[in-house]
């Protein structure tokens, strides 16, 4: 192929010059000769708006980042997570995170599930500034079906073509939107941090850490579309529905089939403290300094005071103190709350590698030359276990 | 059963140089090793693989052969890599073609393994795009697997729960660490990985498009990579109640 030749292929065998392709193009690339197939001209943006128009199949686009081409006017559509019937608290970050971007009318939320479930999720959008749930629906589409769920995006996406299409970088969003981004052939960022419009191109800038935090890059998707990325959750304050405030509008479209050879067996609820770790604003965690089980018993009984999730070091989860999910560092979890207390933990790089994201780092430990110190806003020096105590005994019993 | 781990040539973390040109990461700079999450993902294709043995897979330089050697010395019966100057700067969606395209090349294949993530992109988005790219099911963060009669009965993390599902094979599935217990080499096996011959398939030998490789077929730009902003001093405090209520007026804890 030339550079010059347009990427669209027309299977002159199959195409019967019946010309319903041409209505569809929006820069009339596509012309009838008096004999023969249809043709395209150099004006072939190669949107894919007239692969769905032939009736016989005979147009196709190659693969690949060339595919796609911006839309226009902007449009930022969130994907919708939900479990149980509720959304997952990052879809309404996201939503205010757009909002910083977008006027609420370019702004969608796109889901999937069963048709009886979109008035009530509908209403627990209401008063956020977005303009539709775009509600992709078939009766068996459960939220675990993941493979159903990225085919039939796939589908309403590969025909529609917002610009953006972010997601939280939850567990879910992260094994479903590079699926999404390998079957639409466009980027993918990782798990962003902030998200700004290029003033001159309008694109997409998705700023990102890697090799552990030690470095920020700066992606752009500079053709395909739509821009894709993870956003991590619990950065952006999440605005509160307001009960009662008009939902947004709903639009439904029907997917062809639910079909997925993945089963579910079984779903388990795991304690609050063992999941939440990469998604709460408040981390209490502690390490080796802590002495005993018996105190870190107790930091669990703080955290839960605090409002907050526990955590812990690679030498409280190897003394068997603490679950090895709840681990924190490189090769535990990474977390990035907005208030981490690490609390007889040291710091060994491989453990800060963890908190990169976290926003305020509070250090209680014993020992001032202790790495954890360098990277903390607030610093106690003291003993962990008798600032535990110390601390319980300011706040007042909370319920379980 | 036929299995396949992807694996990964990382730098040592902190060691991280970037081409100013470019604006890839000069990994020749840095000291490299496997990635570390790639030892469950090797153990776990091997104990799958059975007699018929694991072959590992790899995109990277001509030294990425050195983790490939190590994936021998840790069980893989078999290595393969996928190298071309063509193949620079590829970013995740670049990388699954290449995988995509080996994968084909080793015949019918029941199962790839991958680790959870790679310590320098930390992206994980590899092994689902390959699994899209294949048309396979996949499961990420799987807690524990065993196969049966072409299918893998599993355990996955996924945010607040844990899933157990039946995942008809082939497909793709990333490993956390509570999957198994990577083992050590030993003296005859590294011998034997010291000999091991390495197939090299390169981007002719896997027919793919140069438009759709390395930099060029990547949808996805560094525009700017830059260090974090530098940490300011840490405010000390003399006790618990100063910290307390430094904490509530910056509206940190309720």
């Amino acid at each position: 192929m030339t550079p010059t030749q347009p990427p669209l292929r027309i299977d002159a065998g199959r195409c019967t010059a019946c010309g319903l392709c041409l209505a569809s193009c929006p820069v009339q690339a596509l012309a009838l000769p008096s004999s023969g197939a249809v043709q395209v001209s150099a004006a072939c943006i190669a949107c894919g708006a007239c692969l769905d128009s032939c009736p016989e199949q005979a147009l196709s686009l190659p693969p690949g980042p060339a595919a796609a081409r911006p839309s226009a006017p902007p449009d930022c559509w969130i994907w919708g997570q939900h479990q149980d019937g509720r959304w997952h608290p990052v879809v309404a970050e996201l939503i205010a995170l757009a909002a910083t971007l977008f006027p609420p009318q370019a702004i969608t939320v796109l889901a999937a599930g069963a048709p009886h479930q979109a008035t009530v999720l509908a209403g627990d959008l209401g008063g956020l500034p977005l303009a539709r749930l775009l509600w992709v629906e078939h009766p068996d589409l459960h939220p675990h079906r993941d493979g159903a769920v990225a085919e039939a995006l796939t589908a309403v996406l590969s025909t529609q073509r917002p610009a953006i299409l972010l997601a939280g970088a939850t567990d879910r969003g992260r094994a479903l939107m590079p699926r999404l981004a390998a079957l639409l052939a466009t980027g993918l960022t990782a798990d962003c941090t902030a998200l700004t419009l290029d003033p001159a191109s309008g694109e997409l800038l998705q700023t990102r850490p890697a090799f552990g935090g030690n470095i920020l890059a700066t992606i752009r998707t500079a053709q395909a579309r739509p821009q894709m990325a993870t956003v991590r959750s619990a950065l952006f304050p999440a605005p509160s529905p307001r009960p009662g405030a008009p939902a947004p509008a709903v639009q439904r479209i029907s997917a062809a089939s639910a079909a997925d050879p993945v089963r579910l067996l079984e779903r388990r609820a795991l304690a609050a403290s063992a999941g939440a770790i990469a998604e709460t604003s408040i981390v209490v965690a502690g390490g080796r300094g802590l002495g005993s089980a018996a105190a870190f018993d107790r930091l669990r009984i703080l955290a839960r005071r605090l409002g907050g999730a526990v955590a812990a070091s690679r030498s409280a989860v190897e003394a068997g103190w603490a679950d090895e999910t709840m681990q924190v560092g490189q090769t535990g979890r990474s977390i990035h709350p907005r208030l981490y207390i690490a609390i007889g933990i040291s710091g060994a790089v491989q453990h800060l590698a963890g908190i990169a994201g976290a926003h305020c780092v509070v250090a209680i430990n014993h020992d001032p030359l202790a790495p954890i110190i360098q990277r903390a806003d607030h610093v106690l020096i003291g003993d962990g276990q008798t600032l535990v105590e110390a601390w319980l005994e300011r706040l007042p019993e909370v319920g379980q | 059963m036929q299995v396949v781990v992807c694996i990964k040539q990382v730098p040592e973390t902190g060691a991280v140089d970037i081409d100013p040109q470019r604006l890839t990461l000069r990994r020749a700079s840095a000291p490299a090793i496997l990635n570390p999450a790639d030892a469950w993902a090797i153990e776990l294709a091997v104990r799958l693989a059975g007699p018929q043995g694991a072959t590992a897979v790899s995109m990277g330089p001509p030294a990425a052969e050195a983790v490939l050697r190590e994936a021998v010395a840790r069980g893989c019966e078999r290595a393969v890599l996928a190298s071309d100057p063509a193949f620079a700067g590829s970013d995740t969606w670049a990388t699954a073609v290449v995988l995509a395209g080996v994968l084909q090349t080793l015949g019918p294949v029941d199962l790839v393994v991958c680790g959870r993530m790679a310590s320098d992109g930390d992206t994980a988005q590899v092994p689902p795009e390959l699994a899209a790219l294949l048309g396979w099911p996949q499961a990420t963060e799987v807690a524990s697997a065993n196969a049966d009669a072409g299918h893998l009965y599993l355990t996955r993390r996924v945010d607040d729960a844990e899933e157990d599902l039946d995942l008809p094979l082939p497909a793709v599935i990333t490993v956390l660490k509570q999957a198994c217990v990577p083992r050590l080499p030993n003296l005859p096996q590294v011998l034997r990985a010291r000999r091991c011959p390495i197939t090299v398939l390169d981007r002719a030998a896997l027919g793919l498009d140069p438009a759709a490789c390395g930099l060029t077929g990547s949808p996805t730009r560094v525009e700017r990579i830059f260090a974090p902003p530098a940490h300011g001093q840490a405010q000390q405090h003399p006790d618990l109640a100063a910290l307390d209520s430094a904490l509530r007026r910056q509206g940190l804890l309720p």
